[in-house]
């Protein structure tokens, strides 16, 4: 028998490194939710066949069927080979840096604790029980546990889930308790189907000028999310919360609101995001719209008057709405005279009762920022914040890393959205573009993950940049080909179409190409190669 | 949920009972619907003791008797909590605070030493930082900073005890070129105590020997003449100021003495009420003009040292001449200075609200900025072999 457990060793090593990788997807596969860890498995079942333990199978049935007697060598073979299989797979893994490591959380040291009895509890019965016979059979069967590794891993997240559930219920009351130990805290919900982060953060940076606020962090929007945010990051002397709520389908938002019950709410702007998830662009505007209908009778909530699908939509609350808007007057509070330049915008701003024109200046671009500080702006003054307050505040707000970031790159000025990977978003970064003086460069690889309007998207963006740019660098030939089509179609000078495939090279031509005032846009997914 | 407010007074300091009667007064006007008071006092012997008995003046008395009704703890931060815990055999956690209130006064404790404790620990506290509060308890970096700013202060000389006890007439002649009178003052203590008016050049030995009993550090400053003297509280952060309205400061000797400034003209047995009793006039009498000149250069003297919370700033005034020098600043005034903020609209619990807020503003902005980094540079460091071995400074 001894000798069976140091056979069965180097297979209990190799065990750990494949759950190992099985855990860390599930989790990047938010614990399976809505089969994404199923769907991830199926999509890669290929790679998955081949790991390269299958071989074991080959000596087993060999050995099992023909010739019985030779267990001994059975165990020296199984050994040795699964010796050689975690080597490969740990080199395999070294190769193959995450973006994001497993992050040991309770919850994966819950799985491990149940993953552990799954393997162990046959060991130890097999132990009870154990002849020389039966042997083969328990080599056979723990070969094909691990090789099937990623549906154990998905058997334990199953057993575990009424665990979890139970913790997650653990963790709202304690939320829930604890937002009821702060009477006086203000909670501000953001919604929408694009920008939430943004607007959050510049609402914290505004609201912070005279109360202490605290923002759900990075893009924490989930009850998981906000419930970390309450329990682990909230203390007694905060006196704002503002809560991103994001939404997969109907009565997410509303589920939010329960947890959070805030008395302000903001909606950004209402799109098409997850509209398969939603079933309709009527669901998705009920869906946002939830935040709203949440409001207490005192409440508030900002609302944007250029976005058609906030206006058509019938309230079935009574709470109070203020609007906001650029392009529409009629309005509580608007902005006009926006201007843009290499320190950022000034825009004057008019408050409804109030004909006087506020001026503000901030370092963001855009004017989907503007709408943003129009909101915090909204909002400032009905928690008792001097315009004179607001307008230092807003001075002082801190753009949004990699969207619409303005910054220095020794004398070219960069514009930054290389988050943005949306047609709506890059074409605004042009407007800001088109506002700038001095010669207007841009460097972009192109829009992807369209779908079936990845071509025609890609030429009219193409179209949009020949109106702007005074040079084009596109990065990856055979990607660009759309704009590249877009811009001919403008006929616009080849000898000012830069093509490149490696993106590092981007910096040397824009040394050679810079004049003296020059802006560079970088658009869409491009790696942080001008950060050093 | 009420913020936990730990109210830390006494220690090891001459100002000691004044820093009791400033505490109790702050405890008694502290908001109890937003604020739990937990009193921390600080004993001669440097021993922390807290219990609802320090609460009442009356208790106060008798300072041995005090701890026995109260529980002689240690204040330390404990799975991010701070905590106060017994000593003695069984250790316990009988309370915690989420922000302490220093209300100290006096070298020892004022001076930076419980900013920098309390820093240690990580408890946010209201007030000034341990930068400012060390400066604002040097009577000589205050000066030498004061006119590196271009603030009007009037001229001096300082030097250190060893100095004079070596060479005397060194130290005199450099006094020569000063203007009689003048006042010798032991640098660092605060209080009035040591400080002699100077009028005669005889008379100079004598009084830096009296100073040099109290401090090393000893600075010999012009007085000035056709004094009125005045003080203004300043209230904000480096980002703002606030300022309070002005008092004027009458004495019947030629400065304020120990007795003048604290006991006031309370008799023998009466009872002591703090600085609102020495012999002062609000609004002090002077005109616009110098009223807006005190104000501003109290706002600047504020912000040159960065200091935070409520400060009072006192200022000397030729009458003659209309000119305006900084004497100094106090980082935790006598009373926090409440009597100089009422007159212009603000209670003292409205105030107490103030320094509150502004502690847990600038402990929030703090908090946002890195102080350490995530990667340990020791981590890369391989030993003590070769050249790799060898820091770099």
């Amino acid at each position: 028998m001894i000798y069976f457990i140091l056979s069965i060793i180097p297979w209990f090593l190799f065990t750990i490194l494949k759950s190992k990788k099985a855990f860390h997807m599930l989790q990047q596969n938010s614990y399976n939710r809505g089969y994404r860890y199923l769907k991830w498995v199926n999509n890669n079942k290929r790679k998955l066949i081949v790991d390269p333990d299958y071989t074991v199978f080959i000596p087993l049935i060999i050995i099992g069927l023909l010739f019985t007697d030779m267990i001994n060598l059975l165990m020296i073979i199984y050994f040795l080979a699964y010796i050689l299989y975690f080597i490969i797979y740990y080199q395999h893994l070294m190769k193959e840096k995450a973006k994001k490591p497993l992050v040991v959380s309770a919850r994966i040291i819950r799985l491990i604790i149940t993953l552990s009895i799954i393997y162990v509890v046959p060991i130890i019965l097999f132990g009870i029980n154990y002849s020389n016979i039966n042997n083969i059979y328990y080599y056979f069967g723990l070969s094909i546990a691990t090789y099937l590794g990623y549906l154990i891993v998905w058997l334990a997240n199953v057993i575990n889930k009424p665990v979890e559930k139970m913790v997650y219920f653990y963790y709202l009351g304690k939320a829930k308790r604890k937002l009821k130990m702060m009477p006086n805290l203000r909670v501000i919900g953001i919604t929408g189907s694009y920008g939430k982060t943004s607007s959050k953060n510049i609402l914290a940076d505004i609201l912070n000028i005279k109360y202490n606020t605290l923002p759900s962090p990075q893009n924490f929007n989930t009850p998981y999310g906000l419930m970390i945010t309450i329990n682990n990051h909230l203390d007694k002397f905060d006196e704002i919360l503002i809560a991103e709520m994001g939404a997969y389908k109907i009565g997410e938002v509303k589920e939010l609101c329960d947890l959070v019950k805030p008395k302000y709410g903001i909606l950004t702007k209402i799109g098409v995001a997850h509209l398969e998830s939603f079933g309709s662009e009527e669901n998705i505007q009920k869906g946002k719209f939830e935040l709203i209908e949440s409001l207490p009778q005192d409440g508030i909530g900002i609302l944007n008057k250029d976005d058609d699908k906030q206006v058509s939509y019938k309230l079935k609350n009574r709470c109070k709405i203020i609007w906001i808007g650029i392009e529409n007057k009629d309005v509580d509070v608007y902005a006009t005279d926006i201007k843009s330049s290499d320190k950022g915008s000034t825009f004057n701003v008019i408050f409804t009762g109030d004909n006087k024109k506020y001026p503000f200046e901030t370092k963001l671009l855009g004017n989907a920022n503007v709408y943003n500080i129009l909101a915090a702006l909204a909002l400032g003054l009905e928690l008792g914040i001097t315009i004179e307050e607001l307008q230092r505040a807003v001075k002082f707000v801190k753009p949004v890393e990699h969207r619409l970031e303005l910054k220095k790159y020794g004398s070219i000025n960069l514009i930054d959205d290389a988050y943005n990977s949306n047609p709506i978003g890059s074409k605004m970064a042009l407007d800001v573009l088109s506002l700038m003086p001095g010669k207007k460069i841009i460097v972009t690889p192109g829009m992807i993950e369209l779908g079936a309007k990845q071509y025609e998207l890609n030429k009219k963006y193409g179209e949009y940049i020949a109106d702007v740019c005074d040079e084009v660098i596109l990065v990856g030939e055979k990607q660009t080909q759309p704009i590249a089509d877009g811009l001919k179609l403008k006929k616009y000078k080849p000898q000012n179409i830069h093509i490149i495939n490696d993106v590092k090279t981007a910096f040397n031509l824009i040394e050679e190409l810079k004049e003296k005032e020059t802006y560079v846009l970088l658009e869409n997914d491009l790696p942080d190669i001008f950060n050093e | 949920m009420k913020i936990k407010v730990g109210v830390i007074f006494g220690g090891e300091s001459v100002e000691h009972e004044v820093s009791i009667i400033s505490a109790v007064q702050a405890m008694a006007n502290l908001d109890q619907e937003k604020y739990d008071i937990v009193p921390i006092y600080i004993s001669k012997e440097k021993e922390w003791y807290t219990g609802r008995a320090l609460l009442n003046i009356e208790n106060y008395q008798d300072l041995a008797s005090i701890k026995s009704y109260t529980k002689n703890v240690v204040l330390y931060a404990k799975n991010n909590h701070f905590v106060l815990q017994t000593k003695g055999l069984f250790k316990r956690v009988i309370d915690e605070i989420d922000l302490a209130f220093p209300i100290v006064h006096g070298a020892n404790i004022e001076d930076g030493t419980i900013q920098g404790y309390l820093d240690l620990v990580g408890v946010p506290y209201v007030g000034s930082n341990i930068y400012a509060s060390v400066v604002g308890q040097d009577k000589i970096f205050m000066k030498q900073i004061f006119r590196a700013a271009n603030l009007p202060i009037t001229d001096y000389v300082w030097f250190f005890d060893i100095e004079f006890k070596e060479n005397a007439n060194a130290i005199l002649k450099k006094i020569d070129t000063l203007k009689l009178p003048v006042l010798v003052k032991p640098a660092t203590l605060g209080s009035s105590i040591g400080i002699t008016k100077v009028s005669k050049k005889e008379e100079l030995t004598t009084a830096i020997e009296e100073a040099m009993q109290y401090d090393t550090k000893i600075i010999v400053e012009e007085a000035v003449a056709n004094l009125i003297e005045v003080n203004c509280s300043v209230l904000g952060n480096y980002e703002f100021q606030q300022t309070s309205e002005i008092e004027e400061v009458r004495a019947k000797d030629a400065i304020l003495s120990y007795n003048d400034k604290y006991i006031g003209n309370g008799k023998k047995g009466g009872k002591s009420k703090g600085m609102v009793s020495t012999n002062r006039v609000i609004p002090a009498k002077i005109d616009d003009k110098l009223r807006k000149e005190v104000m501003s250069t109290a706002k600047a003297v504020f912000r040159v040292l960065n200091s935070a919370g409520v400060c009072r700033v006192d200022l000397l005034i030729d009458e003659k001449t209309k000119k305006v020098y900084v004497n100094e600043i106090n980082t935790i005034p006598g009373s926090l200075s409440f009597y100089l903020w009422e007159p212009v609209g603000k209670t003292y619990s409205m105030l107490l609200d103030d320094l509150i807020s502004l502690a847990i503003k600038s402990y929030k902005n703090r908090s946002k900025r890195t102080y350490s980094f995530d990667t340990n540079i020791l981590s890369n460091f391989e030993g003590l072999k070769g050249n790799k071995g060898k820091l770099k400074h």
